[in-house]
């Protein structure tokens, strides 16, 4: 199994007193597409930094297979294979798609420093092979005869499919979605479905945090909703669309 | 043929002085390309420089010992004040690294008996020629070559531009960081090194914030996307003033007007003139970006 389960369990997280997210726990199983739902402010995109590192959880833990990812930095967290986009899109701009995503595979790389600077042959192999990896990740998220552009010049779907190609390319075991849908038309969000459940068939869990039910519905294998930092509502899409928590929170009270 | 030389000879001490601030031009390169504006380079070269006077004429040793020990010297101690000093942001950097700056001058203003106090040194040995400058020039130019070309300067690329991004994508940023400024603080004491075994004497005034500002100023005109840019901005900066000998009083006034006429007109360095004639978009919105962006 490519795939690493994600444990959360009692996380919390306040910002000079405001609660962001208070004790949320939950499991994305290794391998599914777990989508994070709820209303604005409801501590999704929080719960999210402090899973990749960002942030740092006031108390709890948080578990990828049986490592603990709590309190060390977030390039270590890279390194264990948790990769992750960003809900406003953070390419660099005026480089190339290709060199975006090959940053991606910065963990990829083995030449030492002394390997590189000496131009030893293997290392020259080693950028070679990766550099087909990256192009053959950018045709499976469709955007191959992009790879020379500048990344800046590119539509707003095509970078995130970059944004994703980049987390892609560091062969994750865990993938981190940021709001993907979001500022995507209908046309886009659909075939954003198609590439989420088509990386999850290559066995890499993917954790989704989304404003956007029908695709969350569409794609995950179990949902968990907060509101106001706490969890509402867990279960499947279907479970989690009628229970009353949920339906309160994105529609108000009946009576209200 | 005897003009060349006639041009050569007249002139070297000046091509000696390129030679010299291009190299400590690389050493600010390396740093700059992680967004470290560091004012560390006039600490550095004060090191390099007593180190190693202090290793010929006191010890009598050879001028290629003291010149590496020189420059083993600042980078250690770039590495201890890096350790700290790396994890501020900005603006912090740029002060502490003055302040240690300022440290080692006030050391060799009151350290008689090593640095020669305020009087300094003198009788400095002129070791250096100018082939070892060319040779460690060069060695400087393959090194960032290299890098530049290498996933190690991928990663120092994207460092520059955004290093949440670069630690999400398992790049230790403080490593890199921790690495660039070793390196620079070796090249800053090596240059430090030729520089007083180039003139006879060397004092505390020679290498403090004046001498610092300067360093960074070479990279940043000359062009930080460019290869060539720091030569580009160590020559421009080392020559001008002689060109401009011809009215003394005006000569600082116009340099100082020319700096800023390329910085207003070239963000991206002087170089920057060649992305027009190949017809690339101009970078001149990245380095302006870069003396905005806070490490």
């Amino acid at each position: 199994m490519i795939g690493a389960a994600l444990q959360v369990d009692q996380i919390a997280k306040r910002f000079q007193g405001v609660v962001a997210v208070s004790n949320i726990s939950f499991v994305a199983k290794a391998g599914e597409v777990t989508g994070l739902i709820g209303p604005n402010g409801s501590g999704k995109t929080t719960t999210m930094n402090m899973i990749s590192g960002l942030y740092a959880a006031d108390s709890g833990r948080i578990l990828l297979d049986d490592r603990e990812l709590t309190k060390i930095e977030p390039h270590r967290i890279a390194a264990l294979g948790v990769a992750r986009t960003f809900q406003n899109i953070r390419l660099l701009p005026d480089q190339s798609v290709l060199s975006n995503v090959l940053l991606g595979a910065h963990r990829s790389h083995h030449a030492n420093l002394a390997e590189v600077l000496a131009r030893l042959r293997r290392v020259g192999v080693e950028e070679r092979a990766l550099n087909e990896r990256c192009r053959t990740l950018l045709d499976e998220v469709h955007i191959g005869h992009l790879a020379a552009t500048a990344a800046g010049n590119l539509s707003y779907g095509d970078r995130r499919r970059v944004e994703i190609a980049r987390a892609l390319a560091s062969s994750p075991r865990l993938l981190l979605l940021d709001e993907p849908a979001a500022g995507m038309n209908h046309g886009e969000k659909a075939r954003l479905a198609d590439l989420i459940l088509q990386i999850r068939r290559s066995g890499i869990t993917i954790l989704l945090v989304e404003h956007d039910i029908d695709l969350v519905s569409k794609v995950s294998d179990h949902v968990v909703v907060l509101n106001f930092g706490r969890e509402i509502a867990e279960g499947t899409p279907a479970e989690v669309r009628s229970a009353p928590p949920v339906i309160e929170a994105y529609l108000g009270r009946e009576d209200a | 043929m005897n003009a060349v030389l006639q041009f050569l000879a007249s002139y070297s001490n000046i091509i000696d002085l390129c030679l010299l601030n291009s190299l400590i031009g690389y050493a600010l390169f390396l740093s700059l390309s992680a967004n470290m504006f560091s004012l560390a380079t006039g600490g550095f070269m004060a090191l390099g420089a007593y180190c190693s006077v202090y290793m010929t004429m006191e010890l009598g040793l050879p001028f290629s010992i003291a010149t590496v020990a020189g420059a083993a010297l600042a980078g250690v101690s770039a590495a201890l004040i890096g350790a700290p000093v790396l994890r501020l942001r900005g603006d912090y950097f740029m002060l502490a690294t003055f302040a240690f700056t300022e440290v080692v001058r006030v050391i060799a203003l009151n350290w008689d008996s090593v640095t020669g106090g305020a009087l300094g040194i003198v009788n400095i040995p002129r070791d250096t020629q100018t082939w070892h400058l060319a040779l460690v020039l060069i060695a400087a130019i393959y090194l960032v070559h290299t890098l530049r070309g290498s996933y190690f300067g991928r990663a120092i690329a994207a460092i520059k531009q955004d290093e949440v991004v670069a630690g999400t994508m398992a790049i230790d940023v403080f490593k890199y960081r921790l690495l660039l400024f070793v390196a620079n603080g070796f090249a800053c004491g090596a240059a430090g090194a030729f520089a007083a075994h180039l003139n006879y004497f060397i004092g505390p005034g020679d290498f403090g914030l004046l001498r610092s500002v300067d360093a960074l100023s070479y990279p940043i005109l000359g062009g930080l996307n460019a290869l060539f840019g720091p030569i580009v901005g160590a020559v421009f900066t080392t020559v001008l003033p002689e060109v401009l000998r011809f009215s003394n009083q005006l000569r600082e006034i116009l340099m100082g007007g020319l700096v800023v006429a390329i910085v207003l007109y070239l963000p991206g360095g002087a170089l920057s003139v060649l992305d027009f004639k190949i017809g690339r978009p101009r970078n001149g919105k990245a380095v302006a970006e870069t003396l905005r962006a806070k490490p």
